[in-house]
């Protein structure tokens, strides 16, 4: 029976399969992998621990500036500085509950990060 | 399967991964060849490619196949790597002579043993552009469909079509040439 073209070519590109030549390939690639994993295990606790160092200056930063706002009894770009302490007040709790929301779902929540410790 | 071992890693197991490794290496390796051409640099686009693909199987959306997105990984890294080291396909330095038909090189290769077989079509895909031996062995020895090389590569459909055509034809003429030379020449 006749083949066609399409038939001849799969036949002859079938052919091309190579091998992987290295032999430990497949251990090189797991042993890199369980190094990342030791490295990541490591790396994630402290950048959490980093991360409430860094959410605490953020609230201190937050709290100073709405007091100064308080006191500054005059206008903000021709806003009063009650309102514009009301604005700030407002934005500011709402980013902090967001950061807040995730931080403790990283530090507490470890089926959350779990391929972390695979 | 795949599948099953893609959920146990992302469980946590990441021994389940050297079974990912195991079934997809051969077939990387082969695809990262045609574009980098060269055995080392083929094996460490392979391995970078696993190591990503690790990293982000998290993001793997279960769309397409696995392989349809490793082995875009695979691609993406083996044109990344074929950039930076500008390597350029050895060409042949004869003038061709008639080009045969595809049945007549057929008929020639049945004549062969099977490593002559390999030996050669390799030689002549490691002599075609990266596109072209690429789309070659996405068609014709992975078996996808166009719709999944539009997948791996990123090409268009009719831009597949028109490298799938071009392809054929350049291995033909490459064939054609290689034939009238000694295998011993040839190393």
């Amino acid at each position: 029976m006749k083949r066609t073209e399409e038939e001849i070519f799969k036949d002859l590109i079938s052919k091309s399969k190579l091998e992987m030549p290295s032999p430990g390939f497949e251990e090189q690639v797991m042993m890199h992998i369980k190094r990342e994993n030791i490295y990541q295990q490591q790396r994630v606790p402290r950048e959490i621990k980093w991360s409430w160092v860094f959410i605490v200056l953020i609230i201190v930063l937050g709290i100073t500036i709405s007091l100064l706002i308080t006191q500054l009894q005059t206008f903000i770009f021709g806003i009063p500085s009650h309102s514009m302490k009301t604005v700030f007040d407002f934005i500011f709790i709402v980013y902090v509950l967001l950061q807040l929301d995730t931080l403790i779902k990283y530090t507490f929540r470890c089926d959350e990060i779990r391929w972390l410790k695979r | 399967m795949a599948d099953t071992d893609i959920q146990k890693v992302l469980n946590g197991d990441a021994d389940a991964f050297r079974f990912i490794v195991r079934e997809h290496k051969d077939n990387a390796y082969t695809l990262a060849n045609s574009v980098v051409k060269d055995e080392a640099l083929a094996q460490d686009v392979v391995q970078v490619a696993f190591i990503k693909s690790y990293r982000k199987l998290d993001t793997f959306k279960k769309e397409s196949s696995y392989s349809t997105w490793f082995y875009r990984i695979v691609i993406n890294e083996a044109f990344n790597k074929q950039k930076k080291e500008k390597k350029k396909p050895e060409a042949l330095e004869m003038v061709s002579p008639v080009e045969l038909r595809v049945e007549e090189i057929n008929a020639e290769f049945s004549k062969m043993e099977q490593n002559d077989q390999q030996f050669y079509i390799n030689e002549a895909l490691m002599r075609l552009p990266a596109n072209y031996s690429l789309a070659l062995r996405l068609f014709y020895l992975n078996e996808f469909s166009l719709e999944e090389i539009t997948q791996i590569t990123g090409w268009t459909n009719a831009n597949t079509r028109v490298l799938l055509y071009r392809a054929r034809k350049e291995i033909k003429h490459v064939l054609t040439e290689l034939l009238n030379i000694n295998k011993e020449d040839l190393y």
